[in-house]
């Protein structure tokens, strides 16, 4: 298997696309977001892999770009309607004087064996949620039953493709089965550890995307799982 | 003169609200940004009102939104395609060693009185809007002489949330007073983020954001000038 199908339903795609070509011609940033899973047996080869759109920034990603574009701080307490907050992945919705953002080190690189932010994967299949801001069973890293062995998320790959006019990051990370069994794959997320104190001395990890995926993925003992994220964004001619 | 003109062309309107209605549907965060002008005489009536679409984010915009959004760093080292940098107003290029941000969020557009650097500020130039520019083409200082205009301190940003549209808006004004003995002609008005950082510890002022408008709006003297820009996002149901 060499190529990776690309399952966005087509209704939906033509519609991304709408979009985005008019965000180009209006001159108004859209960021695009893919996700691309591959599963590879204990032999190297590829047994699954599928491209989609990634489809659930959620509202923390919205609490974080509008009090980016708008330079505003965090309003409300509360992590609903007309607040902008931040709610963490252990539940905790911050408010108070600060802003949610990262500088340093981006906030989507992980290190080996850190399952609480970057790319993390999950069993459960739970519907998507706007409010959602964690995975709802987060597979834990370890080689124990029904976890996985959790790779250095490392910088992304950026591209510029010209005749388009469009930026692309791939975030990538890979998992290593080596549990002994089967390990199920159901949702996949995207965890941030942001500073978002207002003299950035503090920094917790908040989920923006999660991704339900449309059937489960198993990766086999011994196998391997990458996950690839895609953020872009198309400018203007 | 009570009421305010929306001026923009219907069928670039039709083209925005289907991008935003698009953006909702499918729950990507799509940036709206109006731009009202409004002129009073020294009797304290309204001589001219009218609301827009203001329709350039520049490179600069692109730039930070994207770098923050993909937690991107270290890409290019030139103010063009390709490249993420920002162009500070004195047309210096910041290469941004880390991703870029805003330090202190409720101050990124603030400005004190006097300060005609950063903030809402506005200009006689009437050069085309071009995605590159860094300043105004002729920015109108802060003064009493011929040609200037009081610049008082910005506002702090007014958010509100509209339950039934799920839009959260951001309203930011600035007042100009002309006391400069004369009418002061005013063509482009620019949004100057005033704390952005890129490639050190020190702020920069970036312009983000610049509009020519579609006339020539003169203020007379004595008279005053208010501009307000309106930032939203809709939320997803």
């Amino acid at each position: 298997m060499m190529n990776i199908p690309y399952v966005e339903d087509s209704k939906r795609e033509e519609k991304y696309r709408e979009m985005e070509r008019l965000g180009q011609e209006l001159k108004v940033p859209v960021p695009g977001a893919f996700l691309q899973i591959e599963v590879f047996d204990g032999q190297a080869n590829r047994i699954h892999a599928h491209r989609q759109r990634s489809h659930s920034w959620n509202r923390n990603a919205y609490n974080w770009f509008f009090t980016m574009a708008t330079t505003t701080k965090v309003l409300g307490s509360s992590f609903s309607d007309g607040n902008l907050t931040a709610r963490t992945t252990n539940g905790e919705v911050r408010s108070g004087d600060f802003n949610m953002f990262s500088y340093d080190v981006p906030a989507y690189l992980a290190s080996a064996g850190i399952s609480n932010y970057g790319i993390v994967v999950g069993s459960g299949s739970e519907v998507e949620d706007f409010n959602g801001y964690k995975l709802s069973s987060l597979i834990a890293n370890g080689t124990g039953a029904g976890q996985l062995t959790y790779q250095i998320g490392g910088s992304p790959s950026v591209t510029w493709d010209a005749p388009s006019l469009t930026f692309s990051a791939n975030w990538v990370r890979y998992f290593n089965n080596n549990s002994g069994g089967d390990i199920s794959i159901n949702e996949v997320g995207l965890v941030g550890h942001f500073h978002i104190a207002f003299a950035y001395t503090s920094t917790l990890y908040v989920l923006v995307s999660r991704d339900v995926l449309a059937s489960t993925l198993n990766v086999p003992d011994t196998g391997q799982l990458k996950v690839t994220y895609t953020i872009n964004m198309t400018y203007p001619e | 003169m009570n009421k305010i003109t929306y001026i923009e062309d219907p069928e670039l309107e039709a083209k925005y609200k289907t991008m935003e209605r698009l953006g909702s549907e499918l729950g990507v965060p799509v940036p709206q940004t109006y731009l009202e002008v409004k002129v009073l005489d020294n009797q304290g009536r309204t001589i001219h009102a009218h609301r827009q679409r203001s329709h350039s984010w520049n490179r600069n915009a692109y730039n930070w939104f994207y770098s923050q959004f993909g937690q991107l760093q270290n890409v290019g080292s030139t103010f063009g395609p390709g490249a993420i940098t920002i162009k500070d107003t004195g047309g210096s290029i910041r290469v941004a060693n880390v991703c870029i941000f805003i330090n202190t969020p409720w101050l990124g557009y603030k400005a004190n009185a006097g300060q005609y650097d950063r903030g809402i500020i506005v200009g006689s130039g009437n050069e085309a809007e071009a995605f590159d520019c860094y300043s105004l083409q002729s920015v109108i200082s802060h003064g009493t002489g011929a040609g200037q205009l009081d610049h008082a301190a910005s506002d702090l940003p007014l958010r509100s949330w509209n339950d039934s549209s799920r839009i959260f808006s951001a309203t930011l004004a600035r007042f100009f007073n002309n006391n400069s003995g004369g009418d002061v002609d005013v063509n482009e008005v620019g949004l100057v983020a005033g704390a952005i950082r890129a490639d050190s510890a020190s702020d920069r002022c970036a312009l983000v954001s610049r509009d020519v408008l579609a006339s020539t709006v003169t203020v007379p003297d004595t008279g005053q000038l208010k501009v307000t820009y309106t930032i939203e996002i809709a939320y997803p149901e």
